[in-house]
C-alpha cells in the first residue's frame, strides 16, 4: 500500500462502510450503544478494514474493542507493525 | 374456504410490485400490455433500494431477493393507505407470508468465490442471514414491526401462489388479521443462470411467447411482488379499498418428475379443482385463468390440458402475463395474483405477449389483445419444479 494509513483514513472508510458521518466517530463513540454497531457489523467492519489494509485482527484482539477510538489504535498499530 | 371460521373473509386491500415491466401499480400494468425487447434474462434494471427508504447499510446485509421483497412489501402497505410505522391491528396479528424459489444467491455465490480466492476468514460473517430464504419475510416483518406468523414458502415456480394462499388461510381461519403475501426473486447470477440454460429450460431466442407454437422455454426474471390480505370486516371498518375477495386456495403434487410436469397435467387439474371445491364453486363459474404459462413447451401443453379437462365447454380467457414479465420463480405467483387484482380494478384482462402464432392444438382461448371484462370468479395457477401446484381463486370485492 503506497498510501499511509492515517486516523483520518481509518475513520473515513468506517463511516463510510457503516453509512453515517465521519465526525460522528470519535475516538469514545461507543461502537455498540453509540453507533448502532451489533456483533456481527462489528466482524463486518473489522473484516472490510482487514482486507484494506491488508492487516489480520483476531478474534481476541476484537473482543477487546468497545470504543470507536479502540479500533482505530488497533487498526493503526496493525498497519504500522506490518 | 375450508378454514373460515365465524363468517370471517378474506379481501386483497393493497398491491406492491418491483418487476422488469414495471415498478409501481401504473407501470406494472401498462406493462402488461407493452412488448419486451427478447431478453432471456430480465432484471430491473432501475431498482434503487434506497428510493424505498432501504439504507445503504441495510442494503448491503440483504441479499438482491430481499430488497426486492422490502421494497415491494412495503409498496402494498402504502397502497393499502397503511402506516409503516404502526401495525394496523395488534402486530402479533400480523404476518408476513412470502416465497422464493432460491433465496441469497448472490451472497452464496460471491462468498464461494471469497473463500476460493481468499481464504476462510474472508468469508463475510453475513453470508448465512443473507443466504437464508426466509430473509424477505424477515425484513419485512422487522421493519414494519409484524410480529405474527412470519415464514416462508420455498415451492419453486409455486412459492409466490402458495404464499397466497397460505396467508389466506391464516386470515380465515381467525389467526391474523392482516398478512402480507407474495414473494420475491433474484438470482440472474453465473451459476443459476447457466445452470437454467444447461437444463435447456431458457428460451434461446430470449422471448417469452405462452402458448406460441414456436416456445421455445422461459426467460427468467427477477421481481418482488406483495399483496396485503385483511379479514373483510376489519378491512371495511377501517374504510379500506378492496381489489377482490380470496374465496379458495389449492395446493397438490404431481408426484411424477422433478422438473417436468405430469405430460397429462393431472396435478394441475386436481390442484384446480380442489380451490374450485375450496370456494364452493363450480367450474363453469370460472370466467378467466390467470395462466402459469411460462413458454415452454411441457408447461403450457399440460396446462392447456388441464385447463380443457376442468373447464370444458365453459372455455374461460386464459392469459399468461410472462411474455412480458419473465418467469421470475417463487414470485411469479404474486406477480401473476397482483395483475389478477388489477384486471378486477381496471375490468380488463391483460393480453399474452409475445405470441405470433397460437398454438391451435392447445384448443384454449388465449387472451391476445387486451380484452374488457366483466369481473367475475377467477383463477390463479403456479406449478413448479418438484411437481409442485398451487390455485388461487378470486372473486369481484
Amino acid at each position: 500500500m503506497t498510501q499511509p494509513v492515517t486516523a483520518e483514513l481509518v475513520r473515513a472508510d468506517a463511516a463510510e462502510h457503516l453509512g453515517i458521518a465521519a465526525d460522528q466517530l470519535g475516538p469514545s463513540a461507543r461502537l455498540v450503544e453509540d453507533l448502532g454497531v451489533d456483533s456481527l457489523a462489528g466482524i463486518e467492519l473489522s473484516m472490510k478494514l482487514e482486507e484494506k489494509y491488508g492487516i489480520n485482527i483476531t478474534d481476541d484482539e476484537l473482543a477487546e474493542v468497545s470504543t470507536f477510538g479502540d479500533l482505530e489504535q488497533l487498526v493503526l498499530a496493525k498497519a504500522g507493525n506490518r | 374456504m375450508i378454514e373460515a371460521r365465524d363468517g370471517r373473509r378474506v379481501v386483497i386491500t393493497g398491491l406492491g410490485v418491483v418487476s422488469p415491466c414495471g415498478t409501481g401499480l401504473g407501470d406494472f400494468w401498462a406493462g402488461l400490455s407493452t412488448p419486451a425487447e427478447p431478453e432471456v434474462s430480465r432484471r430491473v434494471h432501475d431498482f434503487d433500494p434506497t428510493a424505498w427508504g432501504i439504507k445503504h447499510v441495510e442494503a448491503r446485509r440483504m441479499d438482491r431477493f430481499a430488497q426486492l421483497g422490502l421494497a415491494a412489501g412495503l409498496h402494498a402497505v402504502a397502497d393499502a393507505g397503511l402506516s409503516a410505522d404502526e401495525p394496523p391491528y395488534a402486530p402479533e396479528r400480523c404476518g408476513v407470508i412470502l416465497g422464493t424459489g432460491i433465496g441469497g444467491a448472490y451472497a452464496w455465490e460471491s462468498q464461494t468465490i471469497a473463500l476460493i480466492e481468499k481464504g476462510p476468514t474472508r468469508v463475510s460473517p453475513l453470508v448465512v442471514p443473507m443466504v437464508m430464504p426466509n430473509a424477505a419475510s424477515a425484513a419485512l416483518s422487522m421493519r414494519l414491526g409484524w410480529a405474527g406468523a412470519v415464514e416462508t414458502v420455498t415451492t419453486a415456480c409455486a412459492a409466490g401462489t402458495h404464499a397466497v394462499g397460505n396467508g389466506a388461510r391464516l386470515v380465515a381461519a381467525g389467526r391474523c388479521d392482516a398478512v402480507l403475501v407474495g414473494g420475491s426473486e433474484a438470482c440472474q447470477t453465473g451459476v443459476m443462470t447457466n445452470g437454467f440454460t444447461n437444463m435447456k429450460a431458457l428460451s434461446p431466442t430470449g422471448i417469452s411467447r405462452p402458448f406460441d407454437v414456436a416456445r421455445d422455454g422461459f426467460c427468467s426474471a427477477e421481481a418482488g411482488g406483495v399483496l396485503l390480505l385483511e379479514e373483510a370486516g376489519a378491512a371495511a371498518a377501517r374504510g379500506a379499498r378492496v381489489y377482490a375477495e380470496v374465496v379458495g386456495t389449492g395446493s397438490t403434487a404431481d408426484a411424477h418428475h422433478l422438473t417436468a410436469p405430469a405430460p397429462d397435467g393431472r396435478g394441475a387439474m386436481s390442484c384446480m379443482r380442489a380451490a374450485l371445491a375450496d370456494a364452493g364453486l363450480a367450474a363453469g363459474d370460472i370466467t378467466h385463468v390467470n395462466a402459469h404459462g411460462t413458454s415452454t413447451p411441457l408447461n403450457d401443453a399440460a396446462e392447456a390440458a388441464a385447463v380443457r379437462a376442468v373447464f370444458g365447454d365453459t372455455r374461460p380467457a386464459v392469459t399468461s402475463i410472462k411474455g412480458v414479465t419473465g418467469h421470475s420463480l417463487g414470485a411469479a405467483g404474486a406477480l401473476e395474483a397482483i395483475a389478477l387484482a388489477l384486471s378486477y380494478l381496471h375490468r380488463q384482462l391483460p393480453p399474452t405477449m409475445g405470441v405470433t402464432e397460437l398454438d391451435r392444438d392447445l384448443d384454449i382461448d388465449v387472451v391476445l389483445e387486451p380484452r374488457a371484462w366483466e369481473p367475475g370468479p377467477a383463477i390463479s395457477n403456479s406449478f413448479a419444479f418438484g411437481g409442485h401446484n398451487g390455485s388461487v381463486v378470486l372473486i369481484p370485492a
